[in-house]
């Protein structure tokens, strides 16, 4: 397409991506009940079914009773009540330049290597014409779209594809499955949707869209991604720039379904506020996330960086249901100052000759508790599957913690499972042959973290690989010593 | 188990011996009447299934001076120092102790003196942490003997300690609740054997609680061997603490009971001691064992080991929960942890949970944990040898199940528990698919 076509097209579409949507300047009220749901559907003007999934996720949280007595995990009440459900989109201050920004922030993104654009874009700058990111964002879109791959905000597919998504929302992640996802199917704001019909390659990393369309999409995050059979896609949340949100509570659910033959990579980078040094403030992000692998020969694998946060609650899983299907859990969990991670993963094997791999690494810093929980499940039925896990733990200081909680399960006599995990510190004779060799202390250390976590990191696109071992430098700064 | 209400009037009515144990009791029998029978639904006891034990009917057991024939199961290295009980009740007839060192004591607390009482009321419940602990609490609720056992400082025991639990037939549906207080003073070193053997195919609940407490540079061998009836139940619990530079090893063998449970606990309380949980469990039918330990480093410049072994063939179900924790003074900890399961048949089943819970950095902790079957490559070197399948295969089996037997010191015992492994392995071989 030539310049002057796509800047035609530009001009003769609706200007949809500005500030004409309309805002609601009215009061929401706080805390949740029926009428509350009901509002929340009105407003987002859903199709029907869609009160009838809210109401009902609502009515099996009134049920279903909060989680307090987790394991090592020390949590304040969330007062529920005091939670406004419903927020209109927002529109953040618009900054002229770089210069009115908080220099601590630029020097984040400095140390990240985020191009210069971007840290406009991040901080909220009006950004010049050329890196206009709608403009480059359309381009994409318009790929997208000539290839039939389907990717836009899940309010807005459940305006215009109502039929898919109902077919698969709450499928893999029901609607009664724990407290926070009954909360999230109930209140949820919104999210992406993605969905890649048959036999199509999504023609570029969702990440790169993403990067440039990073929208604040709330507290109630809800994601659905759906790869027909022999189609593949690959997507990238978050972002390692620091990201701050004025809310305590971060319930987000994500579901993935492939089919047969189809391949999902699903990877996330958390750098939400993590709080202080004395754990005040911090976003709890309790997430729920999982894959069904439906088909056989299906192919979903999970990539996480967990950074941020001063509670991270999540096991991205996946269900092995197809013979032959693969299910991957790449991860890095790094805690500092009084973070605390309980994060692993589920793989429910259900399918003949299914196989799943776990690397898990998980680092402690300062006051930090870190915890590897896992299930490995290969049931009666699941002859001839494999599951590989490996968990590392290192602890940086005296005042953390490394927890793993694996638990095992076999059903039948012709499958195998394998569980590997190590508790470690850097050593100082690593150090040692580091800075003789000229590097200084704290490069050395994070050449070392860098290192142990390398097997996750080749799991995440090229440029996210790189910037995630800066974030991991930046993240442990002063704890080392 | 019955209305707790009706097993409590049962204790209550019960004519108990031991005077001076009533207090201790009464106590314990407050603290059960408020704990409520451990179900799926608490972490501790998640996987096991308790369902049968819930639904028997339980009695006390009672004395009665039965013919039993001990000799199968006596041990020639243990001639001078068995102790046997039968059906829970010390048989003087059947036990022997004789040459013991100076300043030992090898007693059953009926047996025991006025200063032993002492002693015996400072250290029961001291190292078991019994909280909430349904079955520890019934047998401290009805405990009325046990074995006292005290080697002084720097002193061996030349021949291992056999305590013998037998059960008999007329113990059918009885609780029975073996004790045991092992004291290993400075540098003292012993051999201790707990063996449980039913006499024949019936249902009993036994739920033994065993403490050990070790003194600088003890070092003490312990085995428990439970051998129950393939009808029985067998709830056991026993808590250690490893003082500085002492060595404890233990080794906990299970081949019967319907449903056994086996919580192990070791305490590493001073520097540089060491410590080994081995153990081996080889189940079929519909058996259903579980074995929880916790590795407690609580100094620094310690190390243990454990490696625990299972095969499970039929219908029956192997759960394994192996704790390491490090507190956080405990540095330069050196643990390591394996557990390996062989699952031979598709109605079985395997859980298991290797836990680290790690405070200090400068350590070197890991754990492994396997759940396969009998490596193909393996039985088809033992082929290309001559040898066929099923031969290969139990081969393989009694080899792999022999490296934990392989460890113990005791000859005769060691024999005795090979011949056991050898019939399992010919056992569970003999339907497998040629």
């Amino acid at each position: 397409m030539s310049d002057t076509q796509t800047i035609d097209k530009m001009v003769s579409q609706p200007y949809k991506y500005g500030f004409v949507t309309e805002i609601e300047y009215d009061e929401f009220p706080k805390g949740l009940n029926e009428d509350v749901v009901r509002e929340i559907w009105k407003r987002r003007g859903e199709p029907e079914f869609m009160l009838e999934f809210r109401l009902k996720a609502y009515r099996n949280w009134l049920k279903m009773e909060e989680p307090m007595n987790w394991p090592n995990l020390d949590i304040k009440p969330i007062k529920y009540d005091e939670i406004t459900y419903y927020s209109a989109p927002k529109i953040k201050k618009q900054l002229n330049s770089l210069d009115e920004v908080d220099p601590v922030l630029l020097e984040t993104y400095e140390k990240l290597g985020i191009p210069l654009s971007e840290q406009k874009r991040l901080a909220n700058v009006a950004v010049d014409a050329v890196f206009d990111s709608v403009s480059v964002a359309t381009t994409f879109r318009e790929k997208l779209k000539e290839a039939g791959v389907i990717f836009c905000s899940i309010s807005e597919a459940l305006k215009e594809y109502p039929e898919l998504v109902q077919k698969y929302l709450g499928s893999v992640v029901p609607s009664n499955d724990n407290f926070f996802a009954a909360l999230n199917s109930a209140v949820f704001s919104d999210g992406s949707f993605v969905f890649v019909p048959k036999g199509v390659k999504c023609p570029m990393e969702l990440n790169t869209y993403f990067r440039i369309n990073n929208e604040e999409s709330g507290q109630f995050e809800r994601t659905l991604i759906v790869a027909e059979e022999y189609a593949s896609v690959s997507y990238l949340e978050g972002c390692t720039a620091p990201q701050f949100s004025t809310n305590l509570l971060h319930a987000a659910v994500v579901e993935l379904v492939a089919l047969d033959h189809a391949d999902i990579k699903y990877s996330t980078v958390q750098n939400w506020y993590a709080g202080d040094e004395e754990g005040n403030g911090g976003i709890y992000n309790f997430v729920t996330k999982r894959g069904i692998c439906k088909g056989d020969f299906a192919k979903i694998s999970w990539t996480q960086v967990e950074t941020g946060s001063a509670i991270t609650w999540k096991y991205p899983s996946v269900i092995l249901k197809g013979d032959n299907s693969i299910g991957e859990f790449y991860s890095v969990a790094l805690t500092n100052k009084m973070q605390q991670a309980d994060t692993g993963t589920k793989m429910i094997h259900l399918g003949k000759n299914t196989s799943s791999t776990i690397i898990s690494k998980g680092i402690s810093a300062g006051k930090s508790n870190n915890s590897y929980r896992g299930l490995v499940k290969i049931g009666p039925k699941a002859t001839g599957s494999r599951n590989y896990s490996q968990c590392d733990s290192m602890l940086i200081g005296n005042n953390c913690g490394a927890h793993t909680f694996p638990y095992i399960q076999q059903q039948n006599s012709k499958s195998s499972i394998e569980h590997e995990a190590t508790t470690s510190r850097v050593g100082e004779d690593q150090i040692f042959y580091l800075q003789q060799r000229g590097l200084s202390e704290e490069d050395a250390i994070s050449m070392i973290i860098n290192g142990f976590c390398k097997d996750v990191f080749a799991e995440l696109p090229m440029e996210f690989a790189v910037e995630a071992q800066k974030l991991l430098g930046i993240k442990l700064e002063g704890s080392v010593g | 188990m019955q209305a707790k209400e009706t097993l409590q009037s049962l204790i209550q009515n019960h004519s108990f011996q031991l005077e001076f144990l009533s207090d201790y009791r009464n106590a314990a029998l407050e603290r059960f009447k408020s704990i409520k029978f451990p179900t799926n639904r608490d972490e501790e006891w998640r996987f096991l299934n308790l369902k049968d034990i819930a639904r028997a009917d339980f009695k006390l057991s009672t004395a009665s001076n039965i013919q039993v024939d001990v000799t199968p199961y006596l041990l020639e290295e243990a001639i001078d120092s068995t102790l046997v009980f039968v059906n829970g009740f010390f048989r003087q007839d059947l036990s022997r102790i004789e040459n013991l060192p100076k300043g030992a004591c090898l007693k059953t607390f009926s047996d025991a003196g006025e200063p032993q009482y002492n002693e015996l009321e400072t250290h029961l419940g001291s190292l078991i942490h019994p909280k909430d602990d349904f079955f520890v609490e019934l047998n401290s609720a009805i405990v009325d003997n046990g074995v006292l056992v005290f080697i002084p400082k720097e002193t061996k025991f030349e021949s291992p300690v056999h305590i013998l639990n037998l059960v008999t037939k007329e113990a059918e549906g009885a609780v029975i609740a073996p004790r045991c207080v092992i004291l290993a003073d400075a540098f003292a070193k012993a051999t201790i054997i707990e063996d449980f053997i039913g006499l024949g195919e019936f249902e009993y609940l036994n739920i033994p609680v065993a403490e050990i407490r070790m003194a600088e540079g003890a070092h003490l061998q312990h085995y428990r061997i439970q051998r129950e009836s393939k009808k029985a139940f067998h709830i056991n619990r026993l808590g250690t603490k490893v003082d500085q530079n002492a060595d404890y090893q233990s080794y906990t063998i299970h081949f019967g009971a319907k449903v056994s449970r086996s919580d192990v606990r070791a305490d590493l309380t001073g520097e540089q001691s060491n410590s080994i949980l081995d153990g081996l469990v080889l189940i079929n039918g519909e058996q259903e064992s579980d074995t929880h330990t916790l590795m407690h480093h609580q100094q620094p410049n310690c190390t243990s080991h454990q490696l625990h072994k299972v095969v499970v063939d039929d219908k029956a179900h192997s759960v394994f929960n192996g704790k390491i924790w490090v507190d956080q003074i405990a540095q330069k900890t050196d643990s390591f942890q394996e557990n390996r399961n062989i699952l031979l048949s598709d109605n079985g089943t395997v859980d298991t949970k290797p836990q680290l819970e790690i405070f200090a950095d400068d350590v070197r902790c890991s754990h492994g944990a396997t759940v396969g079957q009998l490596d193909e490559e393996e039985v088809f070197y033992l082929k290309s040898r001559g040898l066929d399948e099923l031969t290969s295969k139990e081969l393989l089996i009694y080899g792999y199940a022999l490296e934990v037997i392989e460890n113990l010191e005791v000859e005769s015992l060691k024999k005795q528990l090979s011949a056991y492994v050898s019939t399992y392995a010919h056992q569970v071989t003999e339907h497998l698919p040629a």
